[in-house]
């Protein structure tokens, strides 16, 4: 014997060929009695003249709403700018983002000579460092050319973003990057 | 079933078209009793009849024209009386709390919480109707009151069509099952002083 299960779904409501209700007579009286009270409430009750003060307050609402009323034209124009204004949005922060690494990229090579960007530590510790002795006579004192410093160069290219942009924060107020 | 207006029958309203007072002169007798069905008072009827055409002055541009104004209509006045429902349950909730502390009164006087409601609307089976829950409450009053077919109710409510007739049959045999528990008998109903009875059960 063939296995043929027949669902029974309980809850669907029973419908006739043309898709409309077929209700159980009961069913059927109450929704006629439903109809004849709806009919018999509103015989009672009659709202057959709109209120006096419905129609101004209806037009004023209307009037204030207006300008956010726009025809299906105007509103494809507003949509067709919104895009634009998005995609050159979009277009300028791909530019700018992919401007970054190529400058930070170059940017060992042009500051070599400009050891106050690529240094980690600045000229504090120098400032605190001792004064020299006073009794090793007069000769002045050499004064130390930039060049240790290059050891302490980093690679910009290995910094992770967070470590960049603290970087440029150490930065005195005077030195201006440009991308 | 009623007669329903030229407009209901799936006419496109051009949003540039949608005149606000002629709309208003044209629907508010039918909003108005269909809000007196789901009310049960004549004056919240008023009230949330005006109310939706209010917001529909107010937002008649989000009408997008790809039903009747009528469908529309029906839509902002069901949301209006959803919400109004939510209110008068917090009111009341928030009314229990005050009575609660106040000593036992059992006067006969209805509370500051009872709805005012007219005898015609607590006699008929419309009162027994907003025991029902939300969705079968308002397929029965679009149906039944209001005579919208089973596709505009469906679009009304934003639900399929098949659940639009569930909740038409499983609304009416909740409403035969509230009788029930009442102890009453259909052919009792309705009880409206020198009509005819003969139609009933």
């Amino acid at each position: 014997m063939p296995f043929d299960p027949k669902l029974i779904h309980p809850d669907e409501p029973p419908v006739n060929g043309a898709g409309d209700l077929e209700l159980p007579d009961d069913l059927s009286a109450l929704a006629e009695q439903l109809t004849d009270d709806a009919a018999h409430l509103a015989a009672s009750y009659p709202a057959e003249l709109v209120p006096a003060e419905l129609v101004p307050a209806v037009s004023q609402a209307a009037a204030v709403a207006r300008p956010a009323i726009q025809s299906p034209a105007r509103r494809g124009l507003r949509s067709r700018t919104g895009v634009a204004l998005l995609t050159a949005a979009v277009a300028a922060g791909l530019a700018i983002s992919l401007s970054v690494p190529l400058a930070v990229s170059q940017w060992p090579a042009s500051s070599a000579g400009n050891p106050s960007v690529a240094t980690a530590p600045p000229a504090a510790p120098e400032a605190e460092a001792p004064p020299a002795a006073p009794n090793q006579g007069d000769e002045p004192v050499p004064i130390k050319s930039a060049a240790p410093r290059s050891q302490t160069v980093l690679s910009l290219t290995e910094l992770s973003g967070p470590e960049l942009e603290a970087l440029l924060d150490l930065q005195p107020v005077s030195a201006s990057v440009s991308f | 079933m009623r007669n329903r207006p030229a407009d209901c029958l799936h006419k496109v309203v051009p949003v540039e078209l949608l005149n606000i007072d002629e709309t208003t002169q044209q629907h508010f007798a039918r909003i108005h009793r269909a809000a007196l069905v789901l009310c049960g008072n004549p004056w919240d009827a008023d009230d949330l009849a005006q109310e939706t055409f209010l917001v529909l002055a107010r937002q008649g541009g989000n009408f997008q024209g790809r039903s009747s104004i009528y469908t529309w209509l029906y839509g902002i006045l069901l949301n209006l009386d959803r919400r109004e429902r939510r209110r008068y349950g917090m009111r009341r909730r928030k009314l229990r709390v005050l009575w609660d502390n106040q000593p036992a009164d059992h006067g006969t006087t209805p509370g500051a919480d009872a709805k005012a409601e007219v005898s015609e609307w607590k006699k008929s089976l419309w009162a027994r109707v907003s025991l029902l829950p939300e969705g079968q409450r308002q397929a029965l009053v679009l149906r039944f009151s209001e005579g919208l077919a089973y596709d505009e109710i469906a679009e009304v409510l934003e639900c399929p069509l098949g659940t639009v007739k569930s909740r038409i049959f499983h609304g009416l045999a909740g409403l035969r099952r509230l009788m029930e528990e009442e102890g009453e008998e259909s052919r009792q109903l309705p009880a409206y002083p020198g009509e005819d009875l003969s139609h009933a059960i």
